[in-house]
């Protein structure tokens, strides 16, 4: 009876014990679904695996599919008038606009996955990874970077150099000041230079960074550097080296005619012969996709969602294209044109101002500028087997830079600080891109036409603001916001829009004859003309930014004297 | 899902007793989108969603109790025991679209593949607790407790957490001296002292996981977070003293309770501006770390009375008032502040903040002044248009400030509307919740009538932001906005009928001036006064039953949600916190309100 008793307490006790001595056991539980950074990069492959990230459309997403193109609408080549987004057309954003915040976000994000490729890989190391392993993985990122910074200071002009995301957060700094852009042009050039050195020359997969690519870029960061009058640059040294990096990625690749402009903005030209970076994209969900498809499509009788009808080419962007321009029509769409490859189920789609039903009722409308956009919009899933999804994703890719790019700069890299240039080899390649265009040839150009043609050429690729930026850097502020306020010259303000003239029969809504160019309230135009300030060329910061992060409004600080 | 225990009195005072809990779940979803047509709008992808999950937990707990009392007036209970507990939970979710048909709804072979995930992952605790109860002659009680609890959320060094907890009561009413007072039933005094760990943080978030993103060329793989092997229990320690009486043969009851609770080593996410990490899904977040401490101070009134107690008429009534005080005491950087915000495409970058010597949560923006209401008034104010130079508002009406535009004030008198001019606008913590239940009852019939409210607590209605903002072209706006556009005329003596004379006089969806900005224009006091229910029961008599075989027989209606009192202007002020955040709270999205529901009932007995 008694040693019952005891035992039951001995066996309770045991319970007890054996319960606290595996708990330690029981209460480690590792991930099941995931690998773990501490293994993680065991072999090459699993470090390509990482840099992947690089490229994602997920990875740029805030970046293209929220800012990106407000580029293209305050430089006055898009127009479109509504709520926050519209902001940018008038030039009138304060930092309370949200796409600012996406942008930043957007580029700052890229910059994150770099940084964790630069500093939290190579220590992390394991298995069969060798040190040029890490050496091309660390090169690719620094590629990337070194771009997103360029961007970053053509966009907000001074902005923190963030260089080392986890050694911020453990150390608490995380209040950090703007850095100069002259800083951040030589931060940028020093990861360009670095991929350049430690990049293939090709790589097996065609998305990624080679040499060329950071040749590429390098070319685009020295060509803006040297157009700097304020900066105390030896700008002829600069235009040199980015005609040598322009003409060595020209090398390397094919000549430009044998890329045909009509298909570059369809899936099928993905990582192709033009392509030099894009940012990858695929039908596999919100934000894995080019959303352009949806964003500026004109409706839904070529697209499968759409909401795009308010946006369209400028009148003043409009009036630069020759009407033998072979881009045009795959930049823009206007009354007449004719796309065999959208609403197949049709028979192909034709443009007119105003589309109507058999019954007279109106299937699309006309928007102010009697046009909208072609580039990068691919039509209804039927029509491209599939490569548009439901959710703003297109499998389209976006470039940040591509070949005819490279034609262009070469030639604004060899005018230099001249106003116009008739070296033979520059004009070579000036024509190259008039040529593929079915323009006809010229003997000499100014910076003026070059300016127009890459206008022509890189429509809606949100590159026109950085074109702008640069012209502003040569001349001052006064002659780019000539610039962008007379319509690139053509005198077409950018509020400028078609009206119906007034008494205009049914019959006759589709002729151009029915439409007069309007330009003030006066006129019965909806807007008076459009004046940028010079206060619009800098981005401001964000306020949700600035915010939390006080030391962004002080005075920006050179990144290497501190 | 199951409980069941089993109990063994295996020596005199000792009792064993173990616990088993389990749980197990399985859940499918399924959603479809068809192809569809409606006028100019149409869809012509059809896609299906199907989710799968599965959960099992379950949980052991076995102790031993000894109560003994010596020479009558000594009760002693100790307890010890310890516990386990583990979920595991695993799902699938596949994408298809581009289906032949939209009549059927099962994933075969036809449609395209889209995508599709995949997950399984389990969290397990642990505890080692004990209990010491001792009374004296049933005047002073004295409960002490002790647990550690461990979880697999925490790093190898930092698994376990330990809690105590003591605490006193006298009870009055059981001396001597106040047996003899005849009228008083209960009268007792508490004081407490506990701590209570948290470790509600997702798993592995102390150390980093790869995360994989789909490409077209692969899936790549990033770090989710970046570590933090100090990762550690959150706790919250209390303090509390307390009073219950009773009295006239229990007709007047009241418990008293005041407390102060601080929580210190809050497990949150770390909050740093964007440029470093903005901790949303597809970026390398910011590790969790114990940040800062909060702290609750309030009282606890609970009133039961039951004024009338007859044969045939009885009434009893409870009342309940709670008021609390919170405030973010430290945070790890004292200037640090933590900051909230809502989706992206409001112009709504940040909403609420953390910030020591605040409450949690409060509402930060722009203080209003009224509207514009001539040049002379846009010119003189502080530039809020854009640009950094002072008092230099650009008068525009599609771009810039008009009349009839929202006036921000300068705070800080620089001349310039900017961050540095937002302040605390309002705070979504209420002073006073209060409800107050009535139970009639006469003869068979018994009436019931509850009523709960709110006194302060500031609601974001950030549904009029969308309604009211005139600002997006996509939103529907409300009729309180009617009157914000009016016509105008090119020639103000010209035809009011001709159209080409007539243009939209103040209408400019881009809001040049900001007026959408987080202001205090959306702030809302939240207080409010619910007529939470009424019921109306008859029990039939007992006469009647027998004839027809039954013991009970009663008919009711309930109504509830009967009617709310407020001032709000949205659906319903009672709106709680958005994503279970503490930054978040009292912010009205357009939650759906609680319904109005009917009942009419029959309870029969046999």
């Amino acid at each position: 009876m008694k040693n019952s008793k005891i035992y039951k307490i001995m066996g309770i006790g045991a319970a007890l014990a054996f319960g606290l001595s595996s708990c330690n056991d029981f209460l480690t539980i590792g991930p099941e679904d995931q690998l773990v950074q501490d293994t993680y990069y065991s072999s090459a492959e699993m470090l390509r695996n990482n840099t992947m990230v690089l490229y994602a459309s997920k990875a740029w997403s805030n970046f293209h599919m929220n800012f990106q193109w407000k580029l293209d609408m305050i430089n006055g080549d898009m127009f479109y008038t509504y709520d926050a987004e519209g902001q940018w057309f008038f030039g009138s954003y304060t930092p309370l606009n949200t796409y600012i915040n996406e942008g930043w976000k957007g580029l700052y994000n890229v910059i994150a996955f770099a940084n964790s490729v630069i500093n939290d890989m190579p220590g992390n190391c394991t298995g069969t990874v060798t040190q040029d392993d890490i050496d091309k993985a660390i090169a690719e990122a620094r590629c990337v970077r070194g771009f997103c910074y360029y961007m970053i200071a053509e966009i907000w002009h001074d902005a923190p150099i963030v260089y080392n995301n986890t050694e911020n957060i453990t150390n608490n700094d995380i209040d950090l000041p703007r850095n100069t852009q002259k800083s951040i042009y030589q931060f940028a050039l020093e990861d360009l230079n670095y991929a350049e050195e430690y990049l293939p020359e090709t790589d097996t997969d065609s998305y990624r960074c080679t040499k060329q690519t950071a040749r590429a870029f390098r070319a685009k960061l020295l060509l803006t550097m040297a157009s700097h009058s304020d900066y105390g640059y030896d700008r002829a040294s600069l235009y040199q080296q980015a005609a040598d990096d322009a003409m060595a990625v020209m090398d390397a690749n094919n000549w430009l005619t044998d890329n045909n402009f009509s298909t570059l903005f369809d899936v099928e030209s993905n990582n192709g012969p033009e392509s030099i970076f894009a940012i990858q994209c695929a039908v596999q969900g919100y934000s894995y996709g080019n959303a352009r498809n949806v964003a500026w499509s004109r409706s839904s009788v070529i697209a499968d969602q759409t909401w795009g009808a308010g946006k369209g080419p400028t009148i003043a962007l409009q009036k630069l294209y020759d009407p033998t321009d072979k881009r045009r029509m795959w930049t823009y769409m206007t009354n007449g044109d004719y796309y065999p490859n959208l609403a197949k189920a049709d028979g192909g789609y034709t443009y007119y101002y105003i589309n109507r039903a058999d019954d007279g009722t109106v299937i699309e409308d006309r928007n102010e500028m009697n046009a909208h956009i072609k580039k990068y919009i691919i039509g209804k899933s039927a029509d491209c087997n599939g490569n548009v999804g439901l959710n703003q994703d297109a499998a389209n890719n976006i470039y940040l830079m591509r070949l005819a790019d490279m034609y262009l700069t070469y030639a604004e890299a060899v005018m230099g600080t001249a106003n116009s240039t008739s070296d033979p080899t520059a004009i070579q390649r000036y024509n190259a891109v008039r040529d593929r265009a079915g323009l006809t040839q010229v003997s000499s150009i100014t910076y003026e036409d070059l300016m127009k043609e890459r206008l022509r050429e890189f429509a809606f690729e949100s590159q026109s603001w950085f074109d702008t930026q640069r012209l502003r850097y040569r001349e001052g502020d006064q002659m780019a916001l000539n610039w962008i306020n007379t319509g690139y010259g053509t005198g077409y303000n950018r509020a400028s829009q078609y009206n119906q003239i007034y008494g205009t029969d049914q019959a006759d809504e589709n002729k151009e004859s029915s439409y007069q160019i309007v330009q003030s309230k006066a006129e019965y135009a909806q807007y008076d003309p459009i004046i940028l300030t010079a206060d619009a060329f800098v981005c401001p910061i964000p306020a949700a930014v600035s915010t939390s992060s006080p030391k962004l409004s002080e005075d920006p600080v050179d990144f290497y004297s501190e | 899902m199951g409980n069941f225990y089993l109990s063994v009195d295996f020596l005199k005072h000792f009792t064993f007793r173990a616990e088993y809990a389990f749980d197990a779940s399985q859940n499918q979803n399924k959603s479809y989108i068809p192809r569809y047509e409606f006028g100019l709008v149409s869809n012509d992808i059809n896609q299906m969603m199907q989710r799968e999950d599965h959960s099992f937990y379950w949980m052991q707990k076995d102790y031993v109790t000894y109560h003994q009392t010596f020479n009558k007036v000594h009760d002693v209970t100790i307890m010890a025991g310890f516990e386990a507990s583990k979920s595991t939970w695993n799902g699938t979710q596949l994408i298809k679209k581009n289906f032949t048909t939209d009549d059927i709804f099962v994933l075969g072979e036809d449609g395209e593949f889209v995508s599709n995930s995949g997950w399984k992952d389990a969290a397990s605790t642990a505890s080692v607790f004990g209990r010491l109860n001792y009374g004296f002659d049933s005047r002073y009680l004295l409960t002490a407790t002790l647990r550690a609890d461990g979880s697999s959320k925490f790093g190898p060094s930092n698994k376990w957490g330990c809690f105590p907890s003591a605490a006193l009561a006298w009870r009055i009413s059981e001396e001597s001296f106040a047996r003899n007072v005849t009228w008083l039933n209960n009268l007792k005094l508490r004081l407490g002292y506990g701590q209570v760990g948290n470790s509600n943080i997702d798993t592995y978030r102390y150390a980093s996981a790869m995360t994989t993103m789909l490409t077209p060329n692969g899936t790549a793989y990033f770090p989710e977070n970046l570590s933090n092997p100090k990762l550690k229990w959150e706790a919250s320690e209390q303090y509390n003293a307390g009073i219950d009486f009773s009295a006239f043969d229990n007709r007047v009851e009241f418990t008293v309770d005041v407390y102060k609770k601080q929580t210190k080593d809050l497990l949150m996410q770390v909050f740093t501006p964007s440029h470093i990490s903005n901790n949303e899904w597809g970026t390398i977040q910011n590790p969790y770390a114990n940040i800062g401490k909060t702290e609750n101070k309030g009282i606890d009134v609970q009133i039961n009375l039951r004024p009338v107690v007859t044969k045939d008429f009885f009434w009893q009534s409870a009342i309940t008032l709670s008021h609390n005080k919170n405030k973010v005491v430290a945070l790890n950087d004292d200037t640090q502040v933590l900051y909230g915000a809502v989706d992206w495409y409001a112009s709504f970058q940040t909403v609420s903040m953390f910030k020591v010597g605040e409450a949690m949560g409060v509402f930060y923006g722009y203080e209003t002044e009224g509207l514009f209401e001539n040049e002379a008034d846009i010119l003189s104010h502080a530039t809020q248009t854009g640009g950094s130079t002072p008092y230099a508002n650009k008068i525009d009406k599609d771009s810039g400030a008009w009349v009839g535009d929202i006036k921000f004030k300068d705070q800080n008198g620089d001349g310039v509307i900017d961050e540095s001019d937002q302040v605390v606008i309002g705070d979504p913590n209420p002073d006073l919740t209060f409800g107050w239940t009535n139970t009639f009852t006469y003869k068979g019939w018994e009436l019931n009538i509850g009523l709960t409210g709110v006194i302060g607590g500031d609601i974001l209605n950030w549904a009029r932001y969308r309604t009211e903002g005139l600002c997006s072209i996509w939103d529907n706006q409300a009729t309180s906005v009617l009157n914000r556009a009016q016509l105008g005329y090119f020639n103000p003596e010209g035809s009011t009928s001709d159209i080409s004379n007539v243009y939209l006089a103040c209408f400019s969806s881009l809001d040049g001036n900001g007026n959408n900005r987080m202001s205090d224009r959306w702030i809302e006091d939240g207080s409010y006064l619910r007529i939470q229910n009424i019921s109306l029961a008859y029990n039939f008599p007992t006469k009647w039953l027998k004839k027809c075989y039954l013991q009970r027989a009663k008919l009711y209606v309930n109504v509830q949600n009967v009617y709310t009192f407020t001032k709000y202007s949205g659906y319903d002020p009672e709106i709680g916190a958005y994503n279970q955040s503490a930054l978040l709270q009292n912010i009205d999205r357009g939650r759906y309100p609680t319904p109005r529901t009917y009942t009419l009932g029959l309870n029969l007995a046999f």
